[in-house]
């Protein structure tokens, strides 16, 4: 009896001393933390539960100055604590409006607090036999309904914040603390029961409301307070309560078995220490399991995390798997809503590759500059991780756009991970709020920063993989897309844009004359050609846009979420930017033109090959108004629709469209052939170029119409086409001519007229190519025809023909000065050459010498 | 992310600062940065809208250099097209908020100006940071309580300084005296009064307004106007509140004052004059007033910091470029000049400056020459180790006189006063001036010397009153004659002129506006003065 009594008297000493002990340890926890109003309110409530904790104590253990004292100074405590958590409550929660309460409470307390010193609460209390006991005073009972009124109150302001939806600030961080008030009013009111009350239950429940309190702050850093707890240190606490506990067991064992049995020995009481220990090892390991899974618990989640990802980066190599994959298993570990990885495009502007959590199709538009504070600052070694908080207040953030701030705000983003490898920012992962709402922890930033690091290894090996990739679905030429997947991409793009209802674009682009061009530079040239297009289409769209090298001098472009006209201003932006660039590397620009055909889903298409057929013809309708031309695809644009609804303007437009065809294919003649010459014999040339300048200033000064100029031109171009049929050894043997070689030579008038005459458009120059090398005395070949007979236009090539031939060096011989070949003109005048065009020329070359090299230039670039 | 009031009750005020008020820790380089990348948005947002093309009909650069190169300096001509209809299709952003001027500067009804919800937050971002600068005696040390009563006597919506409290609704809970919603139906007169008449049962801890308002209260109590009939009308709370402050000036053995009725924890003004007026703003209500600088078209631009001395231009307000005074001249001697800009890290300490600005965040105004001018008092502030230019503002603009942040006098204004008052007179100039107690406005003019000067100046005062209603109400409300007239023989200007020609400077004789002419010509004037000493 008496041991029950004893351990009874224990107990109810070491429940208020573990509460006073509890509190002790909160209140020098919470003076460290920053001093706000409500901390300064949550200490006194505090110390006045430290009174009470004490004063308890002190009564059971009826020190001196003696029990009722003690009793006195713990009610003091105990009244204090429902006006000052009261207090406290409204101060968090910003209850202006209830103040007038707060300051009856303070009233109250100091009428109570009278009340108490006059013994109206407790009449009477005292020890006996080891029991406390106590008789209640008549202001207890209002004492108890006012107090118990107020704590309530507290508690159900506060659960009702705690649950406030949307949550607030305060939501999480005030359930444990309104659930410690509640049991608090529960153990005060136990008090009521004087069979409970002898037994220190509202000590209890004060423990439980500081064990509460404790996990409030470890777990949500209540009121800015921290606590760093060691592993080692509870382990430690664990070993010696375990040790502690095992040595009194064994020693009560021992004890009662003496007095039981009545003897002892020491091989008795060892089988007896050793059984004990055997029990107790088990129930060491699982106290120890449940330390870590209550203080731990999340360290083992990362562990596991961790170990997950190590699994992956070394299973994975593709970036898209990779990325979703390290998403998802953040997203779980750390209870996040959702979770972005942004990854730099060649700009090095940062977009969103994957998103878990979150649609994609949402926010795909979402970027982050290279010159952002954010990137900038997760670019340097010592900020690997950002919180929102610092970009709200750190003024280096103050030139955020307010696009980004947006951005982040549609993210709901709550910290940002760099992910570096050596210097380089290879990407940023984003992290939405926690679901439960909690802040991240330090343990959750250690954990992603490990993860971080890890993953950069990663997601460079994944780069190098997908950059591998990358080339089989390239052009090889412009390192465009290639055709198949041009077509695989607008596939999955239709579909996204079907489930996601977006607009999205394609343009087609056709270079207008790239065939001439190509035949008049060769390929060679034709290829820069086309590699400086492909940069044009780079710098012209965005990263997410898919440029496709379609055809031979055909590409495609496809725009992801895009309407008609931003498509009409990409194209647009093209086809400047393609003059532009042309014009600026000194290419024949008048040649490199691009005419360009838009059309978008679903506007104009509900399909794929809908869409490609529209963007086509949409090219056609650019190429018919003209070339170098955005056209954007009506369905009047359509052959097939307009061909009922004829009108002079649509004729008109169709007229000079063929137009258009014929004098391409007429062009494209004239050049082939020119190109034919060049190939052969660049003298012959650079012969018939210099030849064609000569002549059209001839033509010019004698005042011939356009069209008779055009037709000097034309044959200036093409006067030496014959010589393609002169063998090379002939044509540069550095001696004189054998007869029969001259009769060769000669020949080449008439293979010229011969090949001219297969060409219907240029039918009408072949007699003057055919009689430029009849003289004007008739002793020219092939025909011998002299004087008027000679066509103008031929008599003109001659005159240019020979002073281009006299000035030029020849395998035969040197060049004439100007001087010396002039004299060879004015010598021939009349025989060779028409006496009337000779000195026009002579005057020309001497008199007008400026204007004419001038021409001479313009007329050969 | 917590709001102030939860930052502040979790203890973490220095957060509080940070956000606010810690741009003053910026190094000016830091400060261009911001600057920079802030522009590059904007261009970006310009380059989209239909704005650039009405005006310059050129595409916008997106750099910082070709944006000064190319683009010209613009004035609100180049705007009123579009601002004036309130065309919000060409705009850049889509605004919150329409503000206007009062209209009194230069040819316009009204000056409009747009502002998108992005300008709203951060002009309203950067007058907390006055408030909170005005609440604090040093770095990071400021109290901040819910519902501060706070005295917001500055003009409604749709002028500027009514957007602020919509735009602090969102960030901190003041209890604003009078309600704003009955605040904003009241005149000027009736918002103080009873803004003061609700301080007196509320108590006040802000107040935000024109300095010599506080100055007239000051005065009205020194003088014992506040006396019984004042306390006979007011309420019990009141009558409490006056009992206590007799009670406290009693004990010091003085008159009643207005810092023993209230302790107000922060006062923020606004116009030039504030620095003329601080020490008795401290005699009168025991602090010194932070003064602030803003404006229609460029929002809350700058602030002064807890010592009181320079202003600190926000980085994130406007592109601050600047026109050297030397190149201000040369373009009003000649209208075809076009003045160059340096920026925020090139200006000098001692020089005047004109104002250049470019919105941020969708603002309209680029490259918008504002009219006011700013003095640079240093490159940084020694005593507080803040880094980056301390500036005052001198003018609202270089052709109005600003008195008392209540009148904008214009030569049109002078002209029309003139003519009413029907008096004979010849050339004239008018100048801002400091009389003992007030800002006034000094009238150089060439009269017949057998004039009566005092009956011409009452006439032209009288004829300034009806012509001007804010002059009326400078009289009225703050209670003094804002004029001064300074009589000159006739003659008096050829004479000056023919010196000024023969020094050499006679060009810039010919170019000098009427209003606010250089210190020169009016200390040259001044010696001709028909006044004596002691009129």
């Amino acid at each position: 009896m008496s041991t029950d009594i004893n351990i009874s008297i224990s107990l109810s000493m070491a429940i208020p001393l573990t509460a006073f002990f509890f509190y002790c340890v909160l209140f020098l926890l919470a003076l460290k933390s920053p001093r706000s109003k409500v901390a300064r309110i949550f200490i006194g409530y505090l110390v006045v539960m430290i009174i009470w904790s004490f004063g308890s104590f002190a009564m059971r253990a009826d020190i001196f100055p003696g029990t009722l004292v003690w009793n006195r100074i713990m009610i003091f405590g105990m009244m204090g604590v429902p006006f000052l958590f009261f207090h406290f409550s409204q101060e968090i929660l910003g209850r202006a409006k209830l103040i007038i309460w707060r300051r009856i409470g303070y009233v109250f307390w100091g009428v109570l607090f009278i009340g108490n010193l006059l013994g109206m609460i407790v009449a009477d209390a005292y020890m006996s036999q080891g029991t406390f006991v106590y008789i209640l005073g008549p202001l207890a009972v209002p004492f108890g309904i006012i107090g118990g009124g107020y704590t309530l109150a507290s508690a159900i302001f506060l659960i009702n914040e705690a649950f406030r939806n949307p949550p607030s600030f305060w939501s999480n961080r005030l359930v444990y603390p309104s659930i410690g008030a509640a049991v608090i009013t529960l153990g005060s009111l136990l008090n009521f029961i004087p069979r409970i009350g002898q037994y220190p239950i509202d000590i209890a429940a004060n423990t439980v409301n500081a064990c509460l309190l404790y996990y409030a702050i470890y777990r949500y850093h209540f009121l800015n307070i921290t606590i760093t707890i060691r592993k080692g240190l509870v382990y430690s606490v664990l070993t010696a309560l375990l040790t502690g506990s095992y040595l009194l067991i064994v020693f009560v064992a021992e004890h009662l078995i003496r007095e039981q049995v009545g003897y002892s020995t020491i091989l008795f009481a060892l089988p007896v220490a050793v059984i004990i220990a055997l029990f107790f090892e088990p129930a060491k390991k699982y106290l120890q399991l449940l330390i870590d899974k209550f203080f731990f618990g999340q360290q083992f989640g990362f562990r596991e995390t961790l170990k997950e990802f190590s699994h992956i980066i070394t299973a994975i190599l593709d970036l898209d798997k990779l990325a979703n994959s390290t998403l998802e298993l953040l997203t779980k570990a750390l209870q996040t809503s959702s979770c972005y990885l942004f990854l730099p495009d060649r700009d090095g502007n940062f977009y969103i590759h994957s998103a878990y959590g979150a649609k994609m199709e949402d926010l795909s538009a979402i970027r982050m500059d290279k010159t952002s504070p954010i990137v900038c600052c997760l670019s340097q070694k010592s900020e690997s991780i950002l919180t929102i908080e610092e970009i709200e207040t750190r003024p280096d953030f103050q030139g955020l756009w307010q696009s980004e701030r947006d951005e982040l705000e549609e993210m709901k983003a709550e910290l940002l991970v760099g992910i570096r490898m050596h210097k380089e920012l290879l990407g940023i992962l984003v992290l939405s709020e926690k679901t439960s709402g909690d802040p991240y922890s330090d343990d959750d930033r250690e954990l992603l920063l490990t993860l971080s690091n890890e993953a950069a290894v990663a997601i460079n090996n994944a780069r190098a993989y997908t950059e591998a990739r990358t080339q089989a679905v390239r052009d090889e030429l412009t390192k465009l897309f290639n055709y198949r997947f041009f077509h695989e991409f607008l596939d999955k793009e239709i579909a996204r844009c079907k489930r996601a209802d977006l607009p999205c674009s394609v343009i087609f682009m056709d270079l207008d004359l790239f065939k001439v061009y190509n035949d008049l530079y060769g390929h060679l040239v034709g290829d820069e050609a086309l590699n400086t297009i492909a940069k044009a289409i780079n710098e012209s769209t965005r990263a997410t846009d898919v440029a496709a090298r379609y055809g031979g001098d055909e590409f495609a472009i496809i725009l992801p979420a895009t309407n008609p006209l931003e498509a009409v201003s990409v194209a647009e932006r093209i086809r400047n930017r393609v003059q532009n660039n042309f014009r600026g590397a000194g290419y024949d620009s008048k040649l490199l033109t691009v005419s360009l055909g838009v059309a978008s889903y679903p506007k104009h298409a509900g399909n794929k090959q809908q869409l490609l057929y529209c963007a086509d013809q949409a090219l056609y309708q650019a190429k018919r108004l003209g070339r170098n031309k955005v056209c954007l695809y009506t369905p009047a644009a359509n052959t097939k629709n307009i061909s009922n609804v004829v009108t002079e303007n649509t004729l008109e437009a169709e007229t000079d469209f063929l137009r258009k065809q014929i004098e391409d294919a007429y062009l494209s003649t004239v050049y082939t052939l020119a190109a034919v010459i060049n190939a052969r014999d660049n003298y012959t040339y650079t012969h018939s170029k210099m030849v064609t300048a000569y002549a059209l200033a001839l033509a010019q000064a004698l005042k011939l119409s356009e069209e008779r100029k055009e037709m000097v031109r034309l044959a200036s171009m093409l006067h030496d086409i014959g010589k393609i049929g002169i063998p090379e050894y002939i044509l540069n043997k550095p001696g004189p001519l054998t007869p029969s070689e001259r009769e060769i030579v000669q020949r080449h008038s008439n293979i010229a007229e011969a090949i001219i005459n297969q060409m219907p458009y240029l039918r009408r120059v072949a007699p003057i190519i055919l009689h430029h090398h009849e003289s004007f005395d008739g002793s020219g070949y092939p025909n011998g025809i002299k004087g008027k007979n000679i066509p103008i236009e031929s008599r003109i090539l001659t005159i240019a023909d020979v002073y281009h031939a006299l000035t030029s060096d020849r395998p035969y011989r040197k060049a004439m000065a100007m001087e010396e070949a002039i004299s060879q003109l004015q010598l021939l005048s009349g025989k060779k050459f028409d006496p009337d065009l000779v000195p026009v020329f002579i005057r020309l070359l001497k008199n007008e010498m400026i204007e004419f090299q001038y021409f001479l230039k313009t007329v050969v670039r | 992310m917590a709001s102030i009031l939860e930052l502040l009750k979790e203890g973490k005020k220095r957060d509080v600062w940070m956000k606010y008020c810690g741009f003053i820790d910026l190094s000016i380089d830091e400060f261009i940065k911001v600057q920079e990348r802030l522009l590059t948005e904007q261009l970006g947002l310009l380059s989209n809208s239909g704005m650039a093309k009405i005006m310059f009909n050129q595409p916008i650069p997106d750099n910082l250099n070709d944006f000064r190169k190319y683009i010209p300096l613009t004035t609100y001509e180049n705007y009123v097209s579009f601002l004036g209809q309130k065309n919000e299709d060409v705009l850049p952003a889509k605004p919150q908020y329409w503000i206007c001027t009062s209209g009194k500067l230069g040819n316009y009804e009204r000056k409009w100006a747009p502002y998108s919800r992005g300008m709203v937050q951060i002009h309203a971002k950067n007058f907390f940071s006055a408030i909170i600068f005005s609440l604090c005696s040093k770095k990071y040390d400021f109290t901040l309580k819910e519902n501060y009563k706070f005295l917001y006597a500055m003009a409604p919506p749709p002028y500027m300084t009514g957007m602020v409290p919509y735009g602090l609704m969102d960030k901190f809970p003041f209890e604003y005296l009078p309600p704003l919603p009955v605040a904003e139906k009241m005149t000027f007169e009736e918002r103080n009064t009873e803004g003061f008449r609700l301080g007196l049962v509320r108590g006040i801890d802000l107040f935000f307004g024109v300095s010599s308002v506080l100055v007239k209260i000051g005065e009205k109590f020194s003088r014992q106007e506040f006396g019984d009939s004042d306390f006979r009308r007011s309420n019990f709370l009141a009558k409490l509140r006056l009992a206590w402050g007799l009670a406290k000036a009693g004990i010091r053995g003085r008159k009643l004052l207005p810092k023993d009725v209230w302790s107000l924890k922060g006062i923020i003004c606004a116009g030039t004059d504030t620095a003329f007026y601080k020490d008795r703003i401290e005699y009168y209500w025991g602090k010194k007033p932070i003064e602030i600088y803003g404006g229609t078209e460029i929002g809350i631009a700058a602030t002064q910091t807890w010592d009181h001395e320079g202003l600190i231009l926000f980085p994130d307000a406007n592109f601050w470029e600047f026109i050297p005074e030397e190149e201000y001249c040369k373009s009003v001697a000649d209208p075809g000049y076009i003045p160059s800009t340096v920026l925020t890290h090139e200006i000098e300490p001692g020089k005047r400056y004109e104002l250049v600005i470019t919105n941020f965040r969708g603002g309209a105004f680029i490259r918008y020459r504002l009219g006011d001018f700013i003095r640079v008092l240093s490159l940084r502030n020694h005593n507080l180790n803040i880094n980056l230019p301390q500036i005052v503002y001198e003018d609202r603009a270089r052709d109005v006189i600003d008195i008392a942040n209540f009148t904008r006098i214009t030569e049109r204004t002078v002209w029309e006063a003139l003519e009413r008052a029907n008096i004979t007179h010849g050339r004239w100039v008018a100048r801002k001036g400091f009389a003992k107690d007030h800002p006034i406005m000094e009238l150089y003019i060439e009269i017949d010397s057998g004039s009566e000067f005092q009956s011409i100046e009452e006439k032209i005062h009288l004829a300034l009153r009806s012509v001007d209603s804010d002059y009326h109400d400078l009289e009225d409300i703050i209670g003094f004659r804002p004029l001064k007239l300074v009589p000159l023989p006739e003659g008096c200007f050829k004479l000056v002129m023919q010196k000024n020609r023969g020094a050499g400077n006679g060009r810039e004789m010919e170019a000098i506006t009427r209003i606010n002419p250089p210190d020169r010509i009016i200390a040259e004037l001044a010696q001709y003065s028909l006044m004596r000493e002691g009129d």
